[in-house]
């Protein structure tokens, strides 16, 4: 019994265990040996294998619901003697059991999470946006205009006229906005601390802070109108909001019970990063829109060379901020104009 | 305290969990799964999460076997997807600036009872030790009693009674477990977490007022406190609860130390810091060996005597709307 495998024998009916020695018999068969002398012989195709994960000790089943416990090596290779067939999961063991592969698997990790990151849940969050009702995208627009109004905006301190002057000049431009959008223009003034800003809500509303209007040229305040319109058209708001939570619920997924910190922070940092994807794209689209209507495309890179200035000429480090660096979006600007 | 739950009576032998599982091998399990897990857009969590729990399972051992973890993985994707369909209308519905947005949150406090009992006898029904499987009975009335009504008056009290109601939801756990045929029996007192929950509520006082004498350190000292809070108050709890639980003829005991406890926490918490989460593996590995290896149960005779019973099914929906919704369930 130099191939015997020494474990524990459970029966069917309760947890009493029985020393036992397991033997495989070549052809098929494995036999039990008992402390006391007794054999059972019991043909492989009846029995049932569980083999151990990680080294864990593996387990027979018999056809009448007893069990025998050993060691997960020595188990496995009895098994295999008697002529057994591997579990289902013994690639999943070989995978598990050797560190190159392990390597191999954290390469693999960055590159797949890269891959889902850059490619997959972008496609699919612009798939689904795609195919949301524009009513629904209007009612969006409309409660989120409701709740900025309440907390965040007051009425505008530009004088009438002045508005009204400056919906007339910008005009082409918003007309040239897809028919499925419903295009408002709005002057509303911010809080302190917001400066010169422009906001698009997926349905087609633009705001434009009093600081932004009364600091840029109109050539400039169309090429931000352009650069909103692309963020509206292709419901950047929403596709943020999508990519954002499905990438929540994957990374929860996958890191488990790894506590909300870690589990936050990647995300928030990814976040910000797809925001900043949405910038360059804008920017590109509202050279072009401005070059088709006949206007000065680099109208917009004066615009923001102007709110760096505005904003002091600081920026913090880019990974951490919604938009590129000013002198990033500049040169993207000017590789988009060269073609 | 320890001395007191020391059985006199007969010569019982004191066996403690022995837990085998090592870093590396753990290690490599994990990385599989997570990358397969990212390969696989999630789906692959599922098979993850068996085989995390059939290797933790299984490196751990009684009196010489070793437990099992039975789960399928297609159950738990099932109960996945039913979950996060769960969650992603919960968050649009209480998102919702209209009445029916205090529906969700309505409708929680109800089901939570049920949540928790179909997480408990999931857990329970998938695990078996020397081929008996473990049980939970609970039921939604005593759930209700114990989950929602005790921590109501735990928090209408401001807190007065909610070690009271700690006490009264540890006590369900116990009570309403099943191994084979065997029921657990929980004695544990009314006041059992009163001295834990002071003493805890103190150390974090104390953190506090540390900071207020010391402004500059406050960043350092606050989350410190409040981890050496927490670590006393699971640690003594987690003691009473097992000193006071017996399983037929054998009692439970177990022997973890605040210090003990506080340090491998911190020391995790920084290791998978600054190893952007590779360390995680090691980090699990020696919580599970410190919890496992200072419980044990001190055997009258021998663990022979335990009927099976008839194996109950049972789905992981459960289970996996609790995780869904970061319920921390469980001793």
């Amino acid at each position: 019994m130099s191939r015997g495998v020494s474990g524990r024998l459970y029966l069917a009916t309760g947890s009493r265990s029985y020393s036992a020695e397991l033997t495989a018999e070549g052809s098929g068969f494995l036999q039990l040996h008992g402390a006391g002398g007794e054999i059972l012989t019991v043909a492989v195709e009846d029995a049932g294998y569980t083999a151990g994960v990680g080294g864990s000790p593996g387990f027979l089943t018999f056809p009448d619901g007893g069990r025998f416990e050993a060691e997960g090596d020595a188990l496995h290779a009895c098994w295999l003697a008697a002529g057994g067939a591997a579990e289902a999961e013994s690639w999943l063991a070989r995978l598990e059991g050797r560190t190159r592969y392990a390597l191999l698997a954290v390469l693999a990790t960055l590159l797949g999470f890269w891959l889902v990151y850059s490619f997959v849940v972008p496609r699919l969050a612009e798939q689904v946006v795609r195919r949301v009702p524009a009513t629904l995208v209007y009612s969006i627009d409309q409660a989120t205009l409701e709740g900025l109004e309440q907390r965040v905006f007051s009425a505008s301190e530009v004088a009438p006229p002045q508005q009204a002057a400056l919906r007339e000049r910008l005009a082409p431009m918003l007309e040239t906005a897809s028919p499925a959008l419903r295009t408002q223009l709005l002057f509303r003034c911010g809080p302190e601390g917001m400066g010169a800003n422009a906001f698009t809500l997926p349905g087609g509303t633009i705001v434009l802070t009093d600081f932004l209007v009364e600091n840029l040229p109109d050539d400039e305040l169309e090429a931000v109108v352009a650069h909103e319109l692309v963020h509206a058209e292709a419901r950047h708001g929403l596709r943020q909001a999508l990519q954002l939570s499905t990438l929540a619920v994957l990374w929860s997924w996958v890191t488990g019970d790894l506590g909300a910190f870690f589990s936050l922070v990647p995300v928030a940092l990814l976040e910000l990063a797809y925001a900043r994807d949405f910038e360059l794209e804008a920017d590109a689209g509202a050279a072009q829109r401005l070059q088709a209507l006949g206007a000065d495309p680099r109208a917009l890179a004066r615009a923001l060379t102007r709110l760096k200035a505005l904003r002091g000429g600081a920026e913090g480090p880019a990974y951490l901020s919604t938009h590129p660096a000013t002198d990033d979006r500049l040169e993207a600007l000017e590789a988009v104009l060269a073609r | 305290m320890a001395e007191a739950a020391l059985p006199t009576e007969d010569r019982a032998i004191f066996q403690p969990l022995e837990f085998q599982g090592e870093a590396a091998a753990y290690f490599r399990i994990w990385v599989v799964n997570v990358c397969l897990s990212v390969l696989t857009l999630g789906i692959y969590s599922a098979w993850a999460k068996v085989r995390t729990h059939r290797y933790f399972y299984g490196q751990t051992r009684l009196a010489g076997s070793s437990f099992e973890y039975l789960a399928e993985p297609m159950a738990i994707l099932k109960g996945r997807i039913i979950a996060v369909a769960v969650l992603v209308a919960y968050s649009v519905l209480s998102q919702s600036a209209t009445a029916w947005s205090v529906l969700p949150p309505l409708l929680f406090v109800f089901a939570l009872p049920w949540l928790i009992n179909r997480s408990f006898a999931f857990r329970l029904a998938n695990t078996r030790f020397r081929n008996v499987r473990f049980s939970f009975t609970g039921t939604y009335g005593p759930a209700f009693k114990a989950h929602v009504l005790w921590f109501a008056a735990g928090f209408a009290t401001l807190g007065a009674l909610l070690p009271l109601a700690l006490q009264r939801q540890q006590r369900f756990f116990v009570e309403h477990a099943r191994f084979g045929l065997t029921e657990f029996a929980c004695e544990l007192e009314s006041a059992a977490f009163y001295r834990p929950a002071l003493q805890a509520s103190a150390l974090f006082a104390l953190g506090g007022l540390g900071a207020f004498i010391l402004p500059a350190l406050a960043p350092l000292l606050l989350p410190l406190a409040g981890l050496l809070a927490y670590a006393h108050f699971s640690a003594q709890s987690f003691n009473r609860v097992l000193g006071a639980s017996r399983l037929g003829p054998h009692r439970f005991e177990a022997r973890l130390e605040t210090g003990a406890l506080a340090g491998i926490l911190v020391t995790n918490a920084l290791a998978v810091a600054l190893s952007l989460g590779l360390a995680l593996p090691w980090a699990r590995i020696r919580l599970a060996r410190y919890r496992l290896s200072h419980t044990g149960l001190w055997v009258q005779g021998d663990l022979d005597g335990f009927l099976a019973a008839e194996a109950a099914q049972s789905s992981a929906l459960g289970e996996e709307l609790g995780e869904a919704f970061d319920l921390e369930l469980g001793l």
